[in-house]
């Protein structure tokens, strides 16, 4: 890789646009301070990389928040007179792999930060320009490229972790062998799944040696086969055993249980049948015990009921008593219970008394009635004369309107009572005849008043009459119905026990009416009827037995623990004996059991060889398991020693590469430095950290002069390029102002080691920059470069000079 | 010769040297060394005793002068040969640019014996740069007259080129890493990347899928005799 030219734009020391022209391996830039030669060099890794490494770590350190920063920016890109808004631009020529490139970085914002500008790519293959810029700023350019008197200055104040980071790239990476170290962690974490699978496996194998064993304990020998009877008792039986597999086998089984489940229903039925029979014969005993005690009362309550149920008859008492005791009678509910009250049929309180009590009440309200009438009017006339009394006291609007009507007319009648004599009379006669008037008609009232007094109280004399008549009706009424309930209650406590027998019978015996089971005689005769129908007792006991061995034996059916057998169990089998094949032949408990155990014994024959095979079988796969368990056991150990052995190996080279980076540090120190005061170098490790120390173990950076420090910078910087010259992309190398503070017998071995370099086939460098203000050093760089014939740019003040003039 | 000894001579010669030690040789390249000899009694030239050779460049721009210090007064001998260069660098050519190429690129190189090297030499005499730069070389000097220098020494020689491979690792321990690791045919590649790792081993999952985990083990127990056989 080769830097052709560089154009420069308000970039740090420059401010209108310049262009340096490079074209040869070596450049050399002489000119004073200030010209511009650091901006040209700081401008070349800008383009590469968009960052000055040599400013990048000062301006971090110094601006420890947003604010410093912010006060640290201005002008560490832009150059001093640019505008605030003009773009720093800095346009690269460079070639590589026969290939030219133009690069353009640009940025607006006046701050150092490796993702703020932006590259334009004008000439060559922008993919290939951005892959090849892309590899050449690894984050070490400065580092590696670089060598400036700040490095000199930073290698005294480097902390031990950061020399420890200086050295690493003296040390191969080894990412392949470590990756594999890795990744065979990750297949021992397999084969650790692997070993933990196997061993589920195994227990899970184990688990079912045991359970074999287990079943295996039952069977102190190989089974016997019992022999299978030859006669057919369902259409699809087969007799020769042998000649069935297990699934016909256990269906043949299936079917003859089946037979033992109807068999066992059959046998039931009877039992049942004859328990049911003598359970009613003890309760029509029963019966006749209660008709014997409670006979009439029995009777009775059947004529009450037919059925005998006088709950409904007694319940309906109870309501009648109920709505007698909730009649509440005064003179205003008297007429609504009327009608009730004569339904009770008390010979008292009849129709015609009521009606002849009722006809007098109304004649003597009708009485009232007329009495209230008349007073009503001599009440409103005597009001209206008290008026008009109180208006003649006021006389004179009366005599006034007497005056106006009689100068209309001759006859003018009284406005009150319509005398013609009004006109006539004067004013004292007309009030005389008022007062008269008033009090008469007062006295009427009087009488009248008297007379509705008694005809009331008469009216009220009759309404509690009638109310007491119907209040005795009524109680009398009631206590007969009290004394009615007491009767049915005693009748029905007597009789409950005969009825509850007599509803269980209803239920087992049909054809009875009811007044039959009321007769004793007819009882008597159900009760030999059903003797008559009992099974013999041995027989009832045989079939019980069987039932019971079959069940519990053949079929295993979970009994109670008592063993007696139920209806529930009678209708379990009942329900499954339906199921049974069409028998050819009724077979007995005994043919089928004989039958069934044939066939278990034939199943667990088989089942005792099985075990015996699947135990084989599982031991041996237990084996297997075991085997393969231990192969994985063994991989692993193979896997880790594997590991191991790399990673050993690896350790072991790196360390070899850190010893040997010491002696060949010196080896260029030597070459560099004239006056030697250590005559070894070493980097020691300790913690993961490393120091640099002498043959005395004395830290060389407290040692060294500051020139001396320069030349052992020096001496690291090519040890690095040397190093790395196999794989280093960007052969290009920049040496800043180091030489200030060298003296003359450093320099000189320095420049010659510069000049051998480039004249050398290795090619370990392809072009340098060299910076200095020295221009002694500059003319002796000069003189040595024409006569060893290295090709040589030189950018001197002259240069600088008409760039300035330029601007 | 000792193993990593560098024979000067010869490093000369492999570097584009020219042995000018003779006035024949160098009047070849227009250059007058018998400004260095001494001159016998009759006036003829004489190669001083401690002259062992004169080389220059390939292009003529470096002239390095090989003296034997042994058992001399290097400042005294140092300032002689200075004088000489002095002679040389004005009357050395009748080309004055050849001259003038040669003029700041004189070198002494003072050879010293091996043993005596270190504490007994006084290498202040290096700091002069007066004329020729001065470069003190312990050495070992066989009886046929060769000059073996040990390769640590050999780096103070200005044009000697240090050799890369001084820091690379043991071959030995590389082949042994590169046995231990696995080869083209082993199937295993994808090992020599990094696999997604980490949280499986929690979910019992496996990291490697049935082809690729045969094909690890199928790697390791290749070479391995203990592992189990059925």
């Amino acid at each position: 890789m080769i830097l052709h030219s560089i154009k420069i734009k308000n970039f740090r020391g420059i401010h209108k646009e310049c262009t340096f022209d490079f074209n040869a391996p070596f450049i050399l830039l002489s000119a004073q301070n200030g010209m511009g030669k650091t901006t040209v060099i700081d401008a070349v890794e800008w383009a590469l990389t968009g960052t000055i490494g040599r400013l990048e770590a000062a301006y971090n350190t110094r601006s420890t928040n947003d604010k410093e920063r912010r006060k640290n920016t201005a002008g560490i890109l832009r150059n001093k007179d640019a505008a605030q808004g003009d773009l720093i631009q800095v346009e690269l020529r460079f070639s590589a792999d026969n290939e030219e490139f133009i690069v353009r970085r640009k940025q607006s914002r006046d701050i150092l930060k490796s993702n703020e500008s932006y590259c334009e790519y004008i000439s060559g293959n922008d993919q290939k320009c951005q892959d090849l810029l892309s590899r050449i700023n690894d984050g070490k350019f400065y580092q590696h490229h670089f060598c400036d008197i700040q490095k000199s200055i930073n290698m005294q104040s480097y902390k031990r972790d950061e020399i420890t980071n200086l050295f690493s790239e003296f040390i191969s990476e080894y990412k392949e062998e470590e990756c594999v170290a890795d990744n065979l962690d990750l297949f021992i974490d397999d084969v650790d799944l692997r070993i933990e699978q196997h061993k589920q496996k195994k227990d899970n194998i184990e688990f079912q040696i045991a359970n074999a064993e287990k079943s295996l304990e039952e069977f102190k020998n190989a089974p016997m086969i019992l022999p299978y009877a030859q006669d057919i008792i369902f259409e699809e039986e087969t007799t020769e055993l042998a000649s069935l597999k297990e699934e016909q086998l256990r269906e043949q089984l299936e079917k003859l249980q089946l037979c033992a489940y109807r068999k066992c229903s059959d046998l039931l039925s009877v039992v049942m049948q004859d328990r049911t029979t003598r359970e009613i014969i003890a309760k029509l005993e029963d019966l006749l015990v209660h008709l014997e005690k409670h006979g009439d009362n029995i009777r009775e309550v059947f004529q009450l009921n037919k059925e005998g149920n006088v709950t409904l008859f007694l319940e309906s008492l109870q309501q009648q008593l109920d709505s007698l005791k909730r009649i509440k009678i005064n003179k205003r509910t008297l007429p609504r219970y009327i009608p009730q009250i004569l339904q009770l049929s008390h010979p008292s309180f009849t129709q015609e008394y009521c009606e002849a009590v009722q006809q007098e009440i109304h004649k003597k309200q009708a009485q009232v009635k007329n009495l209230e009438t008349d007073i009503s009017v001599a009440t409103d006339g005597n009001r209206v004369l008290n008026m008009l009394t109180d208006l003649i006291g006021l006389k004179d609007p009366l005599l006034e309107y007497r005056k106006q009507e009689l100068a209309k007319t001759n006859l003018v009648r009284c406005p009150i009572c319509g005398s013609p004599q009004f006109g006539q009379l004067n004013e004292d006669q007309i009030l005389h005849e008022v007062r008269s008037y008033i009090t008469a008609n007062d006295r009427l009232v009087g009488e009248k008043k008297a007379a509705i007094e008694k005809n009331r109280a008469e009216i009220d004399a009759r309404y509690s009459d009638l109310i007491k008549l119907a209040n005795i009706a009524i109680e009398q009424k009631q206590q007969e119905y009290e004394k009615k309930l007491t009767h049915i209650q005693t009748l029905n406590t007597s009789c409950s026990a005969y009825f509850e027998i007599l509803a269980w019978l209803k239920l087992h015996c049909t054809g009875e009416t009811a007044c039959e089971w009321s007769d004793a005689t007819h009882v008597t005769e159900l009760v030999k009827k059903y003797q008559h129908q009992l099974q013999p007792e041995a027989e009832i006991s045989n079939n019980y037995r069987q039932a019971l061995f079959l069940l519990e034996d053949i079929l295993r059916v979970d009994l109670p623990h008592d063993k007696q057998l139920d209806m529930s169990i009678y209708k379990m089998a009942q329900k499954a004996g339906k199921n049974a094949p069409a028998l050819i032949s009724d077979a007995s408990a005994e043919a089928l059991t004989a039958k069934i155990r044939s066939i278990e014994s034939v199943l667990r024959n088989q089942k005792y060889i099985e075990l015996q095979k699947l135990l084989s079988e599982k031991q041996k796969e237990l084996q297997n398991v075991l085997d393969d368990e231990e192969k994985l056991y063994q991989l692993k150990a193979i896997a880790q020693k594997k590991k191991s052995e790399i990673l050993d190996v690896v350790r072991q080279l790196k360390d070899t590469e850190f010893e040997s980076v010491g002696p060949y540090l010196r080896l260029l120190y030597k070459k560099l430095a004239r006056v030697n005061s250590i005559s070894e170098v070493h980097l020691k490790s300790a913690d993961g950290k490393i120091s640099l120390v002498d043959e005395q173990e004395k830290n060389i950076v407290n040692i060294l002069s500051n020139g001396q420090l320069s030349v052992f910078v020096l001496a690291y910087f090519f040890a690095g390029i040397l190093s790395r010259a196999d794989n280093e992309l960007c052969k290009i190398y920049f040496i800043d102002d180091l030489t200030a503070c060298m003296d003359d017998v450093n320099m000189l071995a320095f420049l010659d080691l510069m000049k051998y370099q480039m004249l050398s086939e290795r090619k370990n460098i392809e072009q340098i920059f060299f910076a200095s203000c020295d221009y002694r050093v500059c003319e002796l760089l000069r003189y040595k470069l024409e006569g060893s014939r290295i090709p040589f740019t030189e950018l001197s003040d002259n240069d600088f000079a008409k760039k300035i003039d330029a601007r | 010769m000792r193993r990593n000894d560098v024979d000067l001579i010869n490093e000369f010669l492999n570097y584009g040297y020219h042995d000018i030690t003779t006035p024949t040789n160098a009047l070849n390249y227009g250059l007058n060394i018998e400004l260095f000899y001494n001159q016998d009694e009759d006036g003829m030239p004489v190669k001083p005793e401690e002259l062992y050779r004169i080389f220059v460049s390939k292009y003529c721009d470096e002239l390095f002068l090989v003296l034997n210090g042994d058992n001399r007064d290097l400042p005294k001998l140092c300032s002689r040969w200075d004088q000489k260069a002095i002679l040389f660098s004005n009357f050395g050519s009748t080309g004055k640019s050849a001259l003038e190429k040669l003029m700041y690129n004189m070198v002494q190189l003072i050879l010293c014996a091996e043993e005596d090297a270190g504490q007994k030499f006084d290498r202040s005499i290096e700091q002069s740069l007066d004329t020729t730069r001065k470069l003190l070389l312990p050495c070992r000097i066989e009886d046929e007259g060769q000059i073996f220098i040990e390769e640590s020494n050999a780096v103070e020689i200005p044009f000697h080129l240090i050799r890369e491979d001084t820091i690379q690792p043991d071959s030995s321990i590389i082949d042994t890493l590169h046995d231990l690791m696995p080869k083209a045919g082993d199937g295993v590649d994808f090992l020599l990347k990094c696999q997604k790792s980490g949280k499986r081993k929690q979910h019992k999952q496996k990291n490697f899928d049935d082809d690729n985990y045969n094909a690890i083990k199928g790697w390791l127990i290749k070479d391995d005799p203990t592992f189990y056989q059925n």
